[in-house]
């Protein structure tokens, strides 16, 4: 049979002749511990069996067969003892098999046979135990992550003379990422949002779509109560002019400041944040009034092809600091220039040698001209993804270009 | 258009100080002066200009509310008035033009931006030189942001009002727009010195008093059935409020004449690229 047994003494020299005897007719490699001797040590060598005399109290017995306990599987245990029955009770009542004269080898056989497989399929079982959680974990992620693509928008505003595409890939099933587009102003401005929610899987999860839904619900749908007197006033005290704020400021800048209160306020424990990138853009002149949370510079890529400039930091990220000030940027597309926005999963990808994509390289890859939004949004797409080759995707990667088209194209519609 | 246009925001502290008429009465004088003018009702919770045209019978037309909760365009809440032989003319736009609006108004809001990107079209679209914004008594975002895009903040008193408060309300509305500001002290009650009361205004408002004019129960009793100007021009308050007027636009460039360069003028900024509103004027966006 060829176990490995360890016998676990309480006094030296206690063990039966006839069960070591036993054992050995049955071609197991027996060891003797000591008790003491194995609380003093850290480990013990691995073993199948472990017979153990009886007058080892069950709960130092609990704490050696840790010490047994070689990859996560402990031995089968046998309590053994030759006339001290009333100690047998105890380990009995914690439900211990055990040995008793006389120690037969075709007895002892049957015995640790029967005990071994009683073990192995008590082993099956908490491994199939494992596996159905492990099944149901992975089922609740397939359901975490097909919901989760419900936060995000099925198709984006399209309007006259403008192209919106968008790029998704989380690194896990979830994502902290997301985007958005959508019409604000009565559908006179398209408002659009990048973000990315700190750390990945299913917490960032969790959290993207919480501010995804602050964001937008505050912007369509309550976003509207201002009070004038009091922006104008800080603007003039600001630049010296009064500033009416624009169309499509108002619903941006109140999405961002409550979203901010509310992830402050309710969420300071979770410590989780978004850097995003919002803005509102104006079809009709190319006008785009935006915030920049934290988040990395989107590119405003100009139709030449040559020339480009990033929009910087008008803020800090969302759900750090309550009561924070975001400022306003201001820009115009012109006709053929693109604006790409994107997380830090593009620039921060790493090929298989463990080289970052990098801004040169975004850079390199989206600066087409005279195309487009698509053209460059597919040809960075490409480019980034052989840059990744078969390296790991260590985050999530989104990217969202706004395209105006070029004048001639605008005129044929 | 003559000139950069000239926006007159008519604004009081309280309410009952003849406002509206006032400025309903400048606006005709303007537009008999040869001007293009509009004016625009932004009291939305207590709207009253519309009544002086001759609104009130329509019910079913669209107004400034109707535009800031996304039903229509600016342009579309445009009543024109009958033109004159004077040559100038003039549009009006009421405020709301269905008590439930404002219940829309209040629980929804607006995007405030759409106050200024609307006068800016009536500006650009009509090729206007005048526009008179009516606005609440006291303060709302309607007023803010009509002080805000002013040129001219014309405050319409009565000389019993002329108090601490109106006072801090005036520094208020100031601080909301750099704009020239001028006093009317409206409704002087016979037997006051018209001196007494400028001196008097002009402390309270350290500003200029351009008009004072005197009480008058002819245009109480007409009340808001129409324009007093235009039933009795030749009436003594008409004549002030001619020169009241006539002072308001004093250093405007005079009106252009009507006629082939006047209609170039207008189609060349209409065919102006970064406005849009080639479309007959509506922004709402289309789908590609």
């Amino acid at each position: 049979m060829g176990y490995q047994v360890g016998i676990i003494e309480s006094v030296s020299g206690e063990t039966p002749p006839q069960l070591v005897a036993a054992f050995d007719e049955l071609q197991s490699s027996v060891q003797i511990f000591n008790v003491d001797a194995l609380q003093r040590s850290e480990r013990a060598p691995q073993v199948d069996v472990i017979a153990v005399s009886a007058q080892v109290p069950p709960r130092e017995l609990n704490d050696i067969l840790i010490r047994f306990s070689g990859d996560g599987v402990v031995p089968v245990v046998l309590v053994f003892t030759e006339k001290r029955f009333d100690c047998l009770e105890q380990h009995i009542r914690f439900g211990r098999d055990y040995l008793v004269p006389p120690f037969l080898p075709s007895l002892l056989g049957v015995r640790m046979r029967t005990c071994y497989e009683r073990a192995r399929f008590g082993r099956t079982v908490t491994q199939t135990e494992d596996s159905a959680r492990l099944i149901a974990a992975d089922r609740d992620m397939e359901i975490a992550r097909e919901i989760q693509v419900g936060f995000l928008p099925v198709e984006l505003p399209q309007p006259a003379g403008w192209q919106l595409t968008s790029s998704f890939q989380p690194a896990r099933k979830v994502s902290g990422d997301f985007y958005d587009a959508f019409t604000v102003a009565n559908g006179r401005r398209v408002a659009f949002v990048v973000a990315d929610v700190c750390d990945k899987g299913i917490g960032a999860a969790l959290f993207m779509a919480l501010i995804r839904s602050l964001l937008r619900h505050t912007a369509e749908f309550s976003g509207l109560q201002s009070l004038a007197a009091e922006q104008i006033i800080a603007s003039t005290q600001d630049s010296g002019k009064p500033v009416v704020p624009v169309v499509g400021v108002t619903p941006m800048m109140n999405a961002i400041r409550s979203t901010n209160e509310y992830l402050t306020r309710n969420h300071a424990a979770q410590a989780y944040f978004a850097t995003l990138f919002f803005g509102v853009l104006d079809p009709v002149t190319g006008r785009v009034a935006y915030i920049n949370c934290g988040h990395n510079p989107p590119m405003l890529l100009r139709s030449d092809g040559l020339s480009q400039s990033t929009l910087e930091h008008t803020g800090p990220a969302v759900g750090v600091v309550p009561d924070c000030v975001f400022d306003l940027g201001h820009t115009r597309l012109a006709p053929g220039d693109t604006l790409l926005v994107y997380t830090d999963g593009v620039t921060e990808a790493r090929s298989p040698t463990g080289e970052f994509f990098g801004e040169e390289r975004l850079l390199r890859a989206a600066r087409l001209p005279g195309i487009s939004g698509k053209t460059i949004s597919d040809n960075v797409e490409r480019r980034l993804y052989a840059h990744i080759g078969d390296a790991a995707q260590f985050d999530d990667i989104t990217m969202m270009t706004i395209h105006r088209l070029p004048a001639f194209a605008t005129a044929g519609e | 258009m003559s000139g950069t246009p000239r926006i007159i925001t008519v604004h009081s502290y309280r309410g009952g100080t003849g406002k509206s008429t006032t400025v309903a009465n400048a606006a005709l004088l303007a537009t008999a002066a040869g001007r293009r003018v509009a004016i625009v009702d932004t009291d939305i919770q207590t709207p009253g200009l519309h009544r002086f045209f001759g609104l009130g019978r329509f019910a079913a037309c669209r107004s400034l509310a109707d535009y800031l909760v996304g039903k229509c365009e600016i342009i579309e809440a445009v009543g024109s008035m009958p033109a004159d032989e004077s040559g100038g003319s003039l549009w009006v736009v009421p405020a709301r033009s269905r008590i439930n609006e404002i219940n829309e108004i209040l629980t929804h809001g607006y995007d405030i931006g759409l106050l200024q990107e609307g006068f800016d079209q009536l500006i650009e679209e009509l090729d206007l030189d005048v526009v008179f914004l009516d606005t609440h008594s006291g303060m709302a975002n309607e007023t803010a942001v009509a002080v805000a895009v002013s040129t001219l903040l014309l405050v319409i008193t009565r000389a019993d009002h002329l108090t601490s408060e109106a006072r801090e309300n005036f520094v208020l509305a100031t601080r909301l727009g750099d704009s020239a500001t001028s006093v009317v002290v409206n409704m002087v009650p016979e037997g006051i010195t018209a001196d007494l009361v400028c001196q008097r205004a002009e402390q309270v408002y350290q500003s200029p008093v351009i008009a004072t004019l005197p009480y008058c129960p002819e245009v109480a009793a007409l009340g808001t059935d129409g324009l007093f100007a235009r039933h009795h021009p030749e009436h003594e308050i008409v004549a002030a409020y001619r020169a009241m007027t006539a002072t308001i636009l004093a250093d405007l460039p005079g009106p252009a004449r009507p006629g082939p360069a006047r209609s170039a003028n207008r189609s060349a900024r209409r065919g102006s690229a970064d406005r849009g509103l080639a479309h007959g004027g509506l922004r709402r966006l289309g789908r590609a």
